[in-house]
């Protein structure tokens, strides 16, 4: 399998190349300046998710293991999995809790970090 | 005929929006192989809206598409009637519509009661049942012009003397609305059957059951609100899209409120907290009111001129609410990208920060009050 560039470069190049090279050519067409800053920053976006990847998913995965007290998730589907539960049980007004507060802020936060850095977390 | 064309199809590729944003991201262009298809349709809406103006008594002056890409549902008309010139706006029904909006009948009559009770906003002057699209109403309003985009009302220097009067102005156009009832001016719509936060949370929980995702926070903030209920709800005539992008000012102030599709019967709270929901502060954290003022003088104008006391506790439970009812929009908004439906990049970008919305709505609630 090929695996350099990896994805997080390739989509950071993409970003690159819309912000450096299409971007300012497109002063006449405004609206569709917006939209390619828009497509620029979701390809970052992507290459951010990708990189932090494993991380968060253990982070997330260790919390939701406690919560629930399943097994730590070893994968994306195991994670949505637990998701899932966590969602079942909530509907059903189980566990409305501080912890799971604490947990959905400290998932929401690794999320942001990485998904908007600007956006202020207090 | 050519170079009505070519005008027309410079505008159906570049107009800009000039009546505000509505959180309905517009359209983008569609391809010139359409082009052609898209010019007919446009002409025969043209000459549709021309009929109908006609029919009034006027003549006809300038049609034009507002919003970019189809322009199909809203434009501006200028005539001469009796023998003044006139400049109107146009909203049809579309063909297709987000949930929770009414039909353009209904908004009609909504803001037909709104100017009535003292509102500021466009005077609707001619419905026209099937105008563009048979089944699809329309009707003529008058023309307010001003500033309505939210980045541009909250930041534009030559608007800082507008911003100091705009909560003053709008806490008196909210508590004027208000006093709309449904015993003494019937709609188009009936009451919550519930109660008006009970009806919000049972609208957010089907709106959840018909997304494919998993939504912990959302579920979470539900059952929240849900154990928490204020008691002794008012019901009264509600905007439902009270924010920064559908008010219309200038450097007098505010000019008018706009986009009541959104509009019904409900808790006054809900208006009063919808214009603090964050995303509507365009990163103006620090002016919770609609990025442009502190909540104190807000509440306090809305006191006199209501002659209600506002209770901060259910402001905090509305806002968490409208945090939490803005977080499953734009999840719907990238649904209506992912179901063809639309063809809009933004779309798919709003619905991927929903999380910044879950966020604020958590914030919300582990903070305890405002």
């Amino acid at each position: 399998m090929q695996n350099r560039p990896d994805h997080p470069t390739l989509l950071d190049a993409i970003a690159s190349f819309l912000m450096a090279d299409v971007a300012p050519k497109l002063e006449a067409d405004k609206a569709l300046q917006f939209r390619v800053l828009i497509a620029a920053n979701l390809a970052t976006v992507v290459a951010g998710e990708a990189r932090t990847h494993d991380a968060r998913l253990n982070s997330e995965g260790a919390r939701l293991a406690t919560l629930l007290g399943a097994a730590v998730p070893q994968s994306d589907a195991e994670l949505e999995a637990l998701n899932r539960a966590l969602a079942t049980r909530l509907k059903a007004g189980e566990l409305v809790n501080d912890a799971t507060l604490e947990h959905l802020l400290a998932t929401a936060k690794e999320t942001l970090e990485v998904t908007n850095p600007r956006f202020e977390l207090d | 005929m050519a170079s009505n064309e070519s005008a027309l199809s410079r505008h159906i590729l570049t107009c800009a929006p000039t009546y505000g944003d509505s959180w309905a991201p517009r359209k983008v262009p569609r391809p010139r192989v359409e082009l052609n298809r898209v010019l007919h349709r446009m002409d025969d809406r043209v000459e549709r809206i021309s009929a109908a103006l006609q029919k009034h008594g006027a003549t006809v002056q300038t049609v034009k598409p507002l919003h970019g890409g189809a322009c199909q549902e809203n434009f501006r008309v200028e005539l001469i009637l009796d023998g003044q010139p006139l400049r109107l706006a146009l909203r049809s029904d579309a063909p297709t519509s987000l949930p929770n909006s009414i039909k353009r009948r209904a908004e009609f009559e909504v803001i037909s009661a709104a100017v009535a009770a003292g509102v500021k906003t466009p005077r609707p002057r001619w419905l026209e049942p099937s105008l563009l699209r048979a089944g699809a109403d329309a009707y003529f309003l008058e023309w307010v012009p001003g500033e309505a985009i939210g980045r541009r009302v909250v930041r534009n220097p030559e608007l800082e003397a507008a911003r100091a009067k705009l909560p003053g102005e709008l806490a008196q156009t909210l508590a004027r609305l208000h006093t709309v009832t449904p015993g003494a001016r019937p709609l188009p719509f009936d009451p919550p059957r519930t109660s008006p936060a009970q009806s919000a949370l049972d609208d957010l929980r089907g709106m959840l059951d018909r997304l494919p995702g998993t939504y912990p926070a959302v579920e979470f903030a539900l059952r929240w609100l849900a154990a928490r209920l204020p008691a002794h709800e008012e019901v009264v005539l509600v905007h439902g899209d009270f924010r920064t992008g559908n008010f219309m000012v200038t450097p007098d102030g505010l000019a008018a409120v706009l986009d009541w599709e959104f509009s019904h019967w409900g808790s006054p709270y809900e208006d009063l907290a919808w214009i603090s929901v964050r995303d509507w502060r365009f990163n103006r954290l620090d002016m919770p009111i609609g990025g442009f003022a502190a909540r104190a003088p807000f509440y306090e104008a809305y006191e006199q001129a209501s002659g209600r006391q506002v209770d901060l506790a259910q402001v905090w439970w509305w806002e968490i609410c409208g945090n939490l009812r803005w977080a499953v929009g734009s999840v719907f908004q990238g649904e209506r990208y992912l179901s063809g439906e639309e063809r809009d990049l933004e779309l798919i970008a709003i619905a991927r920060r929903n999380v910044e919305m879950e966020f604020e709505a958590l914030r919300l609630i582990r903070r305890g009050s405002l």
